[in-house]
């Protein structure tokens, strides 16, 4: 399987009156399950908004995003929903994406009841607490809120939903970056585990470059929408050719020893 | 003369501020509360860099604003226990003395400009307001001054920036105006909460360079509160680890770094070299160190 993303570009027009900003330039890309790509920049360099059009939340304004050679712009409905399926989405803020007032259980139940992941009530929750397992959390936290849960769990919990569906990618937007350094390195570990476990592919999006080559098999680096240098892990990180990639790496701050 | 001056200008390695058995209690909900910081002791010198590091819930940000006194002032919230600050008690002092304090002693630098900015009101005047009132002279000198502070905190187009509003700068620049406000006071202490945390690798390398040159040539202290150990062990000479509310390791930088004596502080240390060692597999803090410790915390007197 091949997610592929064309020549993308987004324009955003706020009023008819202002400016157009071009958020993404002619951006391409590739994923495939079992795959672990990072898609690296600072602020404003267009990479959420790239994720966006990865998962057919917003539109582009030119160019195609494929799934095996099919445009989805171009799906059926039917198509449309197994793409759904396939590539899932985990977002930066969990507090955020979890219903406040719904339990674990149903948080993670409904997508699968959903989809038709499974039916009865009995293999629903079955299903639920083996995704829950994976992302190594046991059966007490079927009965908490989210507020019940730390920040990490929180996380863990929407990744649990999001491989609920057995997706082949999963695209990560800022997934890890508002965690603390252990809780980082056991969401990170957790992701890892799924990849090597289950084959699942990852678009990583980040402005963590540690976290970055710590985990990524290929990168893509973004600047003010473009894509500006693009490699396997080791290439970029030891000899960066375009001046952006080696001022990022430079202002990589370590540990004073 | 202020006696602002006077305590710029105290000898090096006196005490500033003095924390002992501080004691931090929060409402949490109608009827719930938390004790947030549990017998806190620490001090900081004159001139000396103080770093706080702990994680999220670890109290380092309420100590923080205890010894700013900016903590809400809810009869429910109950803080006891001694905050000295350049020998004198805080805790019961009446208003105006945290009022002085707040307006000519303590710098603070949060995470988020834009909640401590005023959205409505020119970068100049945010400045100027900073200025203490025996300092203000003519219009066109506090200009000047406001220009001076602009600059020295990094913000080369000083005279651009000042007219400009908040809403108009980036995320960088903004953190730059709350430095330039902070030292506008030249006061004996900065203390800095997450200062570059929101930023870009790139602007944090740079803001933090600035933050390290301005304590530098005004000899103020600084307590840098953070969760990134990164930045603390760059910034600090002494450093502080907290965790659920307890003060549990306290030494030199560079010795913390090394050889962390704390179980807590080496298990943070190897989860956060483990991010950072390509060689290293992911660790993080296992749950049953955090279990003993919840329940040292719980023991404890």
């Amino acid at each position: 399987m091949l997610l592929e993303a064309k020549n993308v570009s987004k324009i955003f027009q706020a009023r008819r009156t202002s400016r157009p900003v071009q958020a993404v330039a002619d951006a391409s890309l590739k994923a495939r399950p079992g795959q672990f790509v990072a898609i690296v920049g600072e602020s404003g360099s267009g990479k959420s908004t790239l994720a966006r059009i990865l998962l057919d939340l917003i539109p582009a304004t030119s160019g195609t995003v494929e799934l095996d050679g099919t445009p989805v712009a171009a799906m059926t409905a039917e198509q449309r929903k197994a793409y759904r399926r396939c590539v899932q989405a985990v977002f930066q803020d969990p507090a955020g994406s979890l219903n406040p007032r719904k339990k674990v259980e149903r948080i993670v139940g409904e997508v699968i009841r959903l989809h038709r992941i499974a039916t009865t009530r009995d293999e629903v929750r079955q299903k639920v607490l083996d995704v829950l397992e994976l992302v190594g959390m046991s059966e007490r936290f079927l009965e908490r809120y989210p507020h019940e849960l730390s920040g990490g769990q929180r996380q863990r919990v929407l990744i649990a939903r999001a491989i609920a569906l057995n997706p082949r990618i999963v695209i990560a937007d800022e997934a890890v970056s508002a965690l603390d350094a252990s809780v980082k390195a056991g969401v990170l570990r957790v992701m890892a585990d799924l990849k090597d476990r289950l084959g699942v592919g990852y678009v990583f999006i980040t402005h963590d470059l540690p976290v970055v080559k710590k985990v990524a098999d290929y990168v893509y680096v973004m600047r003010a929408g473009r894509i500006v240098e693009e490699g396997p892990k080791e290439a970029i990180f030891t000899s960066p050719s375009h001046p952006y990639t080696q001022a990022l790496l430079a202002a990589t701050l370590g540990l004073m020893e | 003369m202020s006696s602002q001056v006077e305590t710029t200008e105290h000898a090096a390695g006196t005490p500033l501020v003095e924390l002992e058995n501080l004691r931090v209690v929060l409402p949490t909900g109608d009827r719930s509360e938390v004790e947030a910081v549990r017998r806190v002791d620490l001090v900081v010198r004159h001139g000396e860099r103080v770093g706080i590091v702990g994680e999220s819930g670890s109290g380092k940000s309420v100590t923080g604003r205890a010894i700013a006194g900016l903590l809400p002032t809810s009869p429910r919230v109950r803080v006891s226990g001694s905050i000295r600050f350049d020998g004198r008690e805080m805790i019961g002092a009446p208003d105006t003395a945290w009022d002085t304090i707040r307006r000519e002693h303590v710098g603070m630098i949060f995470q988020d400009p834009l909640t401590f900015l005023n959205p409505t009101m020119r970068i100049w005047r945010q400045v100027a307001e900073s200025i203490p009132r025996e300092r203000e002279g003519s219009e066109a000198a506090r200009r000047q001054a406001v220009h001076r502070f602009l600059r020295q905190a990094g913000l080369d187009d000083a005279e651009q920036v000042a007219m400009g509003f908040p809403h108009e700068l980036s995320g960088g620049m903004r953190q730059r105006v709350l430095i330039a406000i902070a030292i506008a006071k030249l006061p004996s202490l900065i203390i800095a909460d997450e200062p570059t945390t929101a930023l870009d690798a790139t602007v944090q390398k740079r803001v933090l360079q600035t933050l390290d040159d301005t304590v530098s040539e005004l000899r103020t202290s600084l307590i840098l509160i953070s969760h990134d150990l990164a930045v603390v062990s760059r910034m600090t000479d002494r450093i502080y680890v907290m965790y659920a509310g307890r003060m549990v390791e306290e030494g030199p930088t560079a010795q913390v770094m090394r050889e962390p004596r704390h179980p807590y502080t080496q298990a943070l240390l190897r989860s956060v070299r483990s991010l950072i060692d390509p060689d290293t597999e992911l660790y993080s803090i296992p749950p049953s160190l955090r279990r003993e410790l919840a329940a040292e915390v719980r023991d404890a007197p």
